[in-house]
């Protein structure tokens, strides 16, 4: 077996003490959530905070924020191959799973968002004969079907290129992952014919994924946008979100590969200019998140439209000041000082810049839910909104859900693409 | 019947495969393994590919059926609108979208599938055990050609030839072919006593290098025959004979050996055009067909 098999491997056998402390806590974590989300279904959707007029809270912020963690792999992966991008190769599949798992969870919150789940198909579109009052316009139908075939289109995405690298394990391995690994490589072989497919399909995923991607994210954005509300109805709301996804989905694939390079030991593989090469990304998206930043809130300040004014005063110099200026810290302030200068740059600046970022972008969608909901059009509406310790445990056990998920991963699968590592030259 | 023949690059596999092509095998017959994709150049082993019109005409199917469905959902209850249109085009256009994407997504999954052969063995073909690094050629050549075509292998550079088993028949799980890959595996360990080939490997380059360089003045096939227009006398049975041709001799390996090193008042000498191991695979070829 050659060096890279052999580092790759490694963390797939054996079982340490830090990792099972790990599975447990997250899985501790995880498992209270579920508890939470039991006890909100058996007690009804009067235990968390949303009510009127904030009826979108915690829990769709939460979706907002998984599904633009998302972005991180598939679409990131994708733009890489499509660029071939010769640097790509250790970083696809960390990335690619995280899509596959924030999605998983982001798809979770309507669902516990709706208070009762089990009328969630409702949002299909299925023959109606029950005399519902069925809104075949909703943008929530359309995030159904967005979402649906996002993931199916990234579990594919993340399954096709580790078919070889699964025929490769098998043949290492013995008794119920042998048989695993066997039934999930397809009896692949590894003939020209399996590698011609192999690469057409990802070259043909690679687009198509690219165009669903920036869709996701977009209906995500016209949930919102399609809403006549102060600083919703905005027509650069879905390009808006869409950056914002690839910024956030950035930082948590720098976050994800810091912990990976630690915890496995593998910094051959992940190198510094791997980090350096994404700080660069980061950076550039950095600016574009405060451009669209920039235009969405002076034209409406320019505007001067009173409801919109109001929702602005509140997020800018009210209420919601401290969350807002902390995110235009964490998101531009913090990423553009340390990776800016050169001279800083560096994979511990990277991670402290991605933590920010993310922060700072969970941040930003709590400005965009929670302010607009709480100043309706409307004064004798306005409201106030704060969580209860409900939707915060269950927010708190998707973090938790998202690393066990990773870990149990990382675990049974190489986080590293063996045979593309091998295959693709250094551009 | 299957052979295959590993290779250490690329480049001796192309070799191969034009030397096989050349012998009238297509592109269908050949099948190159390896641990990380062959970059081989254009034109030596096509795959055509219908993978890319086959997801435009997925997405075309799912997206016109999901919309075709939508519009029948939106139909079929008759709500009461006063008169106003009751399927929204414009809300109707993001699903179609996503839904001709799921289309192209599905189409391009199941031809992948289709293409590699994964879901469909192609003839239930056996599959060689591929060592990281190293190229494996497998051909599929009709029964009576084994021996040319694996000297044809050879020829190219091939490190090892080596016949496949029996192609399966059953094409039940995606199991199979591992357990069949992991059998070839085995039965390739020198310990597993496979049968010896009738290219074994130091004759089959004595062979070659006999035909080069010594058959167009010696015969080996048949008894030497005064009549015959060959230089040099019939090698046949050479060191089974009493004595040899020329001198009258006891045959030896070591007088045959300096005989084709320096050569002899008509033949040339061979030193400069073969080196010492070349010589001995000569020997050890003449010395082998006497044993027949």
């Amino acid at each position: 077996m050659d060096a890279l098999r052999r580092d790759l491997y490694r963390p797939l056998q054996g079982v340490s003490r830090r990792y099972l402390l790990a599975v447990t806590i997250a899985g501790l974590v995880a498992a209270w959530g579920l508890v939470c989300w039991g006890y909100q279904i058996h007690k009804g959707i009067g235990v968390v905070g949303k009510t009127r007029p904030t009826m979108w809270a915690f829990y769709i912020l939460n979706f907002v924020f998984w599904i633009g963690i998302s972005h991180a792999g598939t679409l990131i992966s994708a733009i890489l191959r499509l660029t071939h991008a010769g640097w790509r190769k250790p970083v696809t599949r960390v990335a690619e799973a995280i899509t596959v798992f924030a999605l998983m969870i982001g798809g979770l919150f309507p669902l516990i968002h709706l208070g009762r789940p089990w009328i969630f198909y409702y949002l299909i579109p299925y023959p109606n004969e029950r005399l519902l009052w069925p809104n075949f316009r909703s943008p929530l139908v359309w995030d159904l079907t967005a979402i649906f075939t996002y993931l199916t289109g990234s579990v594919i995405y993340l399954y096709l290129p580790l078919i070889p690298d699964l025929a490769q394990l098998a043949q290492h391995t013995t008794g119920l992952r042998r048989r695993l690994y066997g039934y999930l490589a397809l009896g692949w072989t590894g003939s020209d014919r399996e590698w011609h497919a192999l690469e057409r399909a990802m070259k043909l995923m690679a687009g198509i994924i690219l165009a669903v991607a920036v869709s996701v994210h977009t209906v995500v954005a016209w949930d919102f946008a399609m809403a006549v509300a102060p600083m919703w109805h905005s027509t650069i709301f879905g390009p808006y979100f869409v950056a914002g996804a690839i910024f956030s989905g950035i930082a948590a694939l720098l976050l994800a590969m810091a912990i990976i390079r630690k915890a496995m030991h593998l910094e051959a593989y992940l190198q510094p200019r791997h980090f350096d090469n994404l700080s660069k990304l980061l950076l550039l998206m950095s600016i574009v998140w405060l451009y669209f930043t920039a235009a969405e809130n002076l034209t409406v300040w320019y505007g001067n439209e009173p409801d919109e004014m109001v929702v602005f005063g509140e997020r800018t110099r009210g209420r919601f000041a401290p969350e807002f200026w902390t995110m235009i810290a964490c998101n531009f302030v913090i990423p553009f000082v340390l990776l800016g200068i050169r001279k800083l740059r560096s994979i511990k600046t990277a991670t402290i810049s991605a933590v920010g970022v993310l922060i700072g972008m969970w941040l930003e969608r709590y400005l965009i839910v929670i302010p607009t909901l709480s100043y309706p059009r409307l004064p004798a509406a306005w409201g106030t909104y704060s969580p209860t310790w409900v939707e915060i445990s269950i927010a708190t056990a998707t973090f938790a859900a998202m690393t066990l998920l990773y870990l149990i991963f990382a675990k049974l699968f190489p986080i590293i693409a063996i045979w593309e590592y091998k295959h693709v030259s250094d551009g | 019947m299957y052979l295959t023949g590993e290779f250490p690059d690329a480049a001796s596999t192309v070799v191969a495969i034009e030397a096989l092509k050349a012998r009238r095998l297509t592109a269908d017959d050949l099948d190159v393994f390896s641990t990380e994709p062959v970059e081989l150049p254009a034109g030596i082993l096509d795959r055509p590919s219908r993978m890319s019109l086959a997801a435009v005409l997925g997405a075309a199917t799912i997206g016109l059926g999901a919309t075709g469905f939508l519009y029948f959902t939106q139909h079929h209850y008759r709500l009461i609108t006063g008169g106003m249109p009751i399927f929204s085009f414009w809300a109707t256009g993001v699903i179609t979208y996503e839904m001709t994407m799921l289309g192209a997504i599905a189409a391009t999954f199941l031809f992948m599938l289709h293409e590699s052969g994964l879901i469909w063995p192609r003839h239930g073909a056996p599959a060689p055990a591929v060592e990281p690094g190293s190229i494996v050629l497998r051909v599929h050549c009709p029964d009576d050609q084994v021996t040319e075509t694996g000297e044809c292998l050879y020829r190219a550079g091939a490190a090892r030839v080596e016949k496949l088993s029996a192609p399966s028949r059953d094409r039940k799980g995606a199991v199979l072919p591992i357990l069949l890959g992991l059998l070839s595996l085995s039965s390739s360990l020198p310990a597993a006593g496979r049968k010896p080939l009738p290219w074994d490997k130091n004759r089959h380059l004595g062979q070659d290098l006999y035909r080069e360089h010594c058959a167009v003045c010696h015969d080996i096939a048949k008894p030497h025959d005064p009549k015959s227009k060959k230089p040099g006398p019939s090698l046949h049975r050479l060191f089974q004979n009493e004595k040899l041709p020329l001198t009258g001799a006891k045959p030896s390996r070591d007088y045959v050996t300096v005989k084709i090193k320096f050569g002899g008042q008509i033949m040339p000498p061979f030193i400069k055009r073969m080196t010492d191991a070349e010589v001995n695979a000569v020997v050890d070829y003449i010395e082998s067909t006497g044993r027949k």
